[in-house]
């Protein structure tokens, strides 16, 4: 009981008392949620650092520590590379990897050598030091190195020929790309999810990093990554490893060791881009193949390579196969890598071609004006899923389909090529239908690229479905100026769209550093009325449902009959529950009295609804008016 | 963590990564923490802590940086983000929606409040202006000292001293109105 203390301070105390445990109270009951997840943590923090400028050392000379903390043998590895199951990477930031290195100097024994140390100075060998301890002249074991200037200047055009000779000579000698840095031959053009292990040290992987003979590139769950090799690229899906191998632009190397990818291949004559999965090796005479490396059986794995464009032989033990385009080839691989039974050889079906990482593929290729080969029939319209060409169903399918979604399809008209090497590619733009406002939410992924505040936009750019639309020239719906925004919530007037968002850069001219894909956004029609619902009592302990169909182009699963108490007005929209779900087509609907929900002498609302999803949410494309019934005897 | 050292940081970060990335160390779950209680949405969360950040290595690295209260600062950064991210959130929502919608904040507010043992303290604590609510939870629930406070509200530490004093006779009166109206 609340008793009032005798001075206003005592009162004041004892009231800040309370509220100081009932924070320590709060703040106890949340403190598990309210810790960073580490993962995040890590990134953010390597992100950030990264951002820094180099260190600056007092000769102005930038250290450069040493590639992998010494000692490091490097992680267990299975045949041909592969790492072992399990094997975990930690995020590293910069400064953890000085850090590291100077705790190992630490723990090293004598033959150590030459360390790094956070200190960023050379220290001596530990036979020296002993000595320079001894001697009292530990400077003179320092190193000093000088630059010597020749006090006699030669003629200047003495000069010019003795370099042009040198430069020739070792051109001869070990060829002008050895002498003439040339750009880096390979990069992250795409990078999403996606890291890049160098040595014992995993960063994320960034858009535009050089990448380097050795280096290992996982993409994560939700991830996606393209690496261009000279002028060959590999798109790599969402849970896959990539080891690059061998980066010459003319003889491409790479092992596939986990996953999907989606290989690009453009050498010159005489050149080879060749994928390793375990001791089989893909190699292309064409320009477009797929491998899915994936878990198969208790231990071991499946590999299929799809010839999509041109030849692709594969070769290993006891094996060499050549498939000509439109072919696939399937092997297995026991828990060690040992190829394990006969190779599947076999065309290239519609099914196989019904798949959304081809597709995906086929839409970035075809934007970029790239020869399709096999996922040229990936280009046709196809009807079932476009609503506005969807033939009226005159009788209901055999089996319907449970969520059908409008996909993207590509526009017919000729439109800007952007080369491979263009904006990010940020996947999908998910569209959600908000059936409680009517608005409809774009969400997509971050852009993680360069981002120049007041300078750098989200566009949510759209043009009518026949159209790709890019930033300038199409009008947009949202411009958000922070990276953290990529979500946008609005109504959107009827119309039949293509949309996509595009980070667009004004810090230098505009330019798209990013886009998603061009989804497509018919906005949805009003519920159209399907008159009333009726209700045949004829038969005791049955009560039959009828209604007339729907017969709209939209597509829908099912229809719902929703009942709630006298006065619901029931929807399944707004969480009604359901007597019966009868499928596309059917206009009527038996229920047998006593079950659950329709209890004798029940008095109830219910209606039909067809119910379909579009923009990944239930929508009501059609309803009964509301029958108000009273359930009748059993039988 | 040691102001001396705190500011030492500051001007080392502006060249230096692992000073930065000390002072990243100390505040991260700090303000993760202070953005969560308000959002209470672990994304959003992450999204305005990364905003935070990006905000605080920009900043360091000017000249013109005041060199005060990094933390305080932090938080005030904090702060302004969850109050934009409040309001942006809100032009999403009807009007019906939008009288219903919470002040930002309100959600720590309801994680004291709900921590209080008394009913009529717990209402008291309600009903009184946003300002005063603000201070008290960022004081008792956030557990900001006074410099950090300072920063975050922009007051010197005198001014805060009163507003404080201010916010908890306010509380009291309100409680003793509580009590009268139960009776």
């Amino acid at each position: 009981m609340w008793r009032d203390p005798a001075t206003e301070r005592e009162q004041l105390d004892g009231l800040a008392a309370e509220l100081i445990e009932a924070g320590r109270i709060a703040r106890a009951g949340t403190a598990r949620r309210e810790i960073p997840d580490r993962k995040y943590s890590a990134e953010l923090r390597a992100s950030l650092v990264r951002q820094m400028p180099a260190l600056r050392t007092v000769d102005g000379l930038a250290p450069v520590p040493p590639t992998r903390p010494l000692g490091w043998v490097g992680p267990e590895r299975r045949a041909a590379g592969r790492p072992q199951w399990g094997t975990r990477r930690e995020w590293v930031a910069d400064d953890d990897i000085l850090r590291l290195q100077a705790d190992r100097q630490e723990d090293a024994g004598p033959e150590a050598g030459r360390r790094w140390e956070a200190g960023r100075r050379w220290e001596p060998f530990a036979g020296e030091e002993d000595t320079a301890q001894e001697t009292s002249h530990a400077a003179a074991l320092r190193p000093a190195v000088r630059w010597h200037m020749p006090v006699r200047v030669m003629p200047a055009r003495w000069v010019a020929v003795g370099l042009a000779a040198s430069l020739a000579i070792a051109s001869l000698m070990y060829g002008a790309v050895s002498i003439f840095p040339t750009a880096p031959t390979a990069t992250a053009q795409e990078a999403v999810d996606a890291t890049l292990t160098r040595g014992a040290v995993t960063t994320p992987l960034a858009v535009g990093a050089e990448l380097k003979s050795g280096d290992l590139i996982e993409v994560g769950a939700a991830g996606q990554a393209t690496i261009a090799v000279g002028k060959s690229f590999v798109r790599l899906a969402a849970g896959s490893e990539m080891q690059l191998d061998g980066l010459d632009p003319n003889h491409v190397l790479l092992s596939q060791l986990d996953g999907r990818a989606y290989h690009r291949v453009s050498v010159e004559e005489g050149g080879s881009y060749t994928v390793m999965t375990a001791d089989v090796e893909w190699t292309a005479k064409g320009t477009a193949f797929d491998i899915d490396r994936h878990p198969w059986g208790s231990d071991g794995e499946e590999v299929r390579g799809l010839a999509l464009l041109d030849d692709l032989s594969l070769s290993g033990p006891d094996l060499s196969e050549s498939l000509g385009q439109g072919r696939s080839a399937t092997i297995r691989l026991s828990g060690s890598d040992a190829l394990e039974g006969d190779t599947t050889l076999a065309p290239i079906t519609a099914d196989t071609l019904a798949d959304a990482w081809l597709i995906r593929n086929a839409e970035l290729d075809h934007l970029a004006g790239l020869d399709l080969g096999e996922l040229a029939a990936l280009m046709t319209p196809t009807p079932v899923i476009t609503p506005t060409e969807a033939p009226p169903q005159t009788e209901p399918p055999q089996q319907p389909t449970p969520t059908p979604k409008p996909t993207p399809k590509p526009t017919p008209k000729p439109t800007p090529k952007p080369t491979p090497a263009g904006p990010t590619n940020l996947g999908n733009l998910s569209i959600v239908y908000l059936a409680e406002t009517g608005e409809y939410k774009f969400s997509w992924v971050k852009h993680t690229g360069s981002w120049t505040e007041g300078k750098t936009y989200y566009k949510l750019v759209y043009e009518t479905w026949d159209a790709i639309p890019a930033f300038p020239g199409s009008p947009y719906w949202a411009c958000l100026e922070s990276r953290y925004e990529h979500t946008w919530i609005q109504e959107v007037p009827n119309g039949d769209y293509s949309v996509r968002v595009q980070v667009i850069d004004e810090t230098n001219g505009t330019v798209v550093r990013a886009q998603t894909n061009v989804v497509r956004l018919k906005t949805l029609p009003p519920t159209e009325a399907l008159g009333g619902l009726s209700a045949d009592l004829s038969v005791p302990g049955r009560v039959t449902f009828s209604w007339t169909g729907y017969s709209g182009e939209w597509p829908y699963s099912y229809y719902k009959l929703v009942y709630g108490p006298a006065g619901s007005n029931p929807s399944y929209l707004t969480g009604a529950s359901y007597l019966a779900a009868p499928g596309v087509g059917q206009t009527s609907v038996t229920i047998e009295v006593g079950a659950e929900g329709f209890a004798p002498g029940a008095e109830l609302d219910l209606r039909i609804q067809a119910i379909g999803y579009p923009y990944d949410s239930a929508y009501a494309f059609a309803q009964t008016t509301v029958l108000m019934f009273t359930v009748p005897p059993s039988a | 963590m040691d102001a001396d050292r705190e500011r030492e940081l500051v001007v080392r970060a502006r060249e230096d990564c692992a000073a930065f990335g000390e002072l990243y160390d100390f505040y991260l779950s700090r303000i993760y923490g202070f953005i969560f209680r308000r959002v209470q949405d672990r994304s959003v969360a992450e999204d305005l802590t990364s905003m935070t950040f990006q905000r605080a290595l920009e900043n360091v690295r000017r000249a013109d940086f005041r060199n005060e209260s990094f933390g305080g600062w932090l938080y005030r950064v904090a702060s302004n983000a969850v109050v934009d991210h409040t309001r942006r959130d809100r032009r999403h929502v009807s009007l019906a929606q939008m009288s219903e919608e919470e002040e930002p904040g309100d959600m720590a507010l309801d994680a004291l409040a709900a921590a209080l043992d008394r009913d009529q303290l717990r209402r008291a604590l309600m009903s009184l202006p946003a300002g005063q609510r603000e201070l008290l939870v960022m004081r008792f629930y956030d557990d900001l000292d006074t410099t950090e406070l300072c920063a975050v509200l922009g007051c010197s530490r005198e001014t805060l001293a009163v507003r404080q004093h201010r916010a908890l006779r306010a509380l009291r009166a309100a409680v003793a109105r509580e009590s009268i109206d139960v009776a």
